[in-house]
């Protein structure tokens, strides 16, 4: 890698390739610098075919302080040799990097955290370019952007107030973000996590915008805060429905669910299934008939401090497309809310997912006096 | 000085023709482009050295159109002049 050859190593490698013997390519190799020498300092300019161009530069006098004492010294005009690699040259020792190109930056793209990469790199080129005009991309110093970035963290407090309408600094800029956001407004008063949005109709009243000399800056600020709240919101509103559904918030089957004992769930007998459903249509009053005592109700899981003891199974109903829990209370005792029983009967772990074409046992109920 | 005035200069000192000292200033430079690539420093004495430099990205700015570019990452040729040819150029 850093390894570095002296001219006879050069030699020895440039005999390999053309068989020569070490006297004759050291020769030749001793030779062909001379005469480079020779005509560099007699032409000013030389170029070889393959390898690139020898140039001589004049440089002129000029003022400078030496470092140490401060006094104004006068540094002579010298020459300067230069060397220019050729095309071919050049992109063979660059071909490891041959696959970057350069890429034209967006107004958007935050430099902040380059800008300090640059500026050690800036010195180093040049220190290079002092030496030999090599690069023939022109050097502007990157340094111009800097005194944006202080900017960036104090400005906290600007998508609060995007339509301030006193503030002569800024007249026509603020609203320009805004326009893109306002569909979202109205949803942001019901996410709960984030409070501080509902104070955007009150921003009238708020003075609090620091000045801003750029424009643009000013804008992206506001873009970029826009988009955090959404993005806030909308992780929010993702954690609350979350919640909701872990805790089954908007379940009421749930609390008679936790307590149940924990049998496994039979399957039900197929050979028993099919024709039930129907009878039990027709006999089915909202009012369950007391057929048995009370004694084997014991036998069952029942709904803790329920209006009905569940006293046998009355008959079975198989699970379609389009049932739920509701339906078949409904339609099987009148009324909804027995969707408790079924459950505690058949001892559902979860009661929002019963395979197609299961049996539900339906419950006989008995009233509790 | 172009390359073929170089070339007939070259061929009268080393006494050969013009189209043997061009294959050979060619293989010359194939071999030296050849350490070149694997990053070796080439130290001739009382000439230079031809050495090649990494040199990092950077964001250049056009100072007509303002436009931001991020200018890739490069190995480049450089050639250091040796103390004595800086000596015999300013005499």
């Amino acid at each position: 890698m850093d390894s570095k050859i002296a001219m006879s190593d050069l030699v020895k490698f440039f005999c390999q390739q053309e068989k020569l013997t070490i006297k004759e390519g050291d020769a030749f190799v001793r030779a062909f610098f001379e005469t480079l020498e020779r005509c560099l300092l007699q032409e000013k300019v030389v170029k070889v075919k393959d390898l690139g161009t020898f140039k001589v530069v004049d440089v002129a006098d000029r003022e400078s302080v030496d470092v140490n004492t401060g006094e104004r010294i006068r540094i002579q005009g010298h020459g300067k040799i230069t060397f220019t690699p050729d095309t071919e040259l050049k992109d063979k020792v660059n071909r490891p990097f041959a696959a970057f190109e350069t890429i034209i930056l967006s107004e958007l793209t935050n430099l902040d955290d380059m800008t300090r990469l640059p500026e050690g790199v800036q010195d180093e080129e040049d220190d290079d370019e002092a030496g030999m005009e090599m690069t023939k991309v022109p050097e502007v110093p990157v340094v111009p952007e800097t005194p944006e970035s202080p900017e960036v963290p104090e400005t906290p407090e600007i998508p609060e107030a995007p339509e301030t309408p006193e503030i002569p600094e800024t007249p026509e800029t603020p609203e320009v973000p805004e326009i893109p956001e306002t569909p979202e407004i109205p949803e942001i008063p019901e996410a709960p996590e984030t409070p501080e949005i509902p104070e955007i109709p009150e921003t009238p009243e708020q003075p609090s915008i620091p000045a801003t000399p750029k424009k643009s800056e000013e804008k992206s600020e506001h873009v970029q805060w826009w988009y955090f709240l959404f993005f806030a919101f909308v992780l929010g509103m993702m954690l609350l429905s979350y919640f909701v559904g872990y805790y089954r918030l908007l379940c009421p089957c749930v609390v008679e669910n936790t307590e149940l004992i924990e049998k496994p769930v039979e399957k039900a007998k197929k050979d028993t299934a099919q024709a039930q459903p129907k009878d039990t249509l027709k006999v089915a009053p909202a009012a369950p008939a007391p057929k048995k005592a009370a004694a084997p109700a014991k036998e069952y899981a029942q709904v803790p401090g329920g209006k009905y003891t569940i006293v046998g199974t009355r008959g079975e109903h198989k699970m379609q497309v389009g049932d739920n829990l509701y339906k078949i209370a409904r339609k099987e005792y009148g009324d909804r809310n027995m969707a408790q029983y079924i459950i505690v009967h058949n001892q559902f772990k979860n009661p929002d997912v019963i395979p197609l074409g299961y049996m539900v046992k339906l419950p006989e109920l008995k009233a509790n006096e | 000085m172009n390359s073929k005035e170089f070339l007939s200069e070259l061929a009268s000192a080393c006494g050969m023709s013009q189209a043997e000292t061009g294959a050979k200033v060619k293989a010359l430079a194939s071999v030296m482009a050849g350490k070149l690539e694997n990053e070796t420093s080439i130290v001739i004495p009382n000439f230079g050295t031809f050495e090649v430099k990494k040199k990092l990205e950077r964001v250049f700015v056009n100072p007509t159109t303002k436009q931001k570019m991020l200018v890739p990452p490069k190995l480049v040729v450089g050639f250091k002049v040796a103390t004595a040819l800086k000596d015999k150029l300013n005499v």
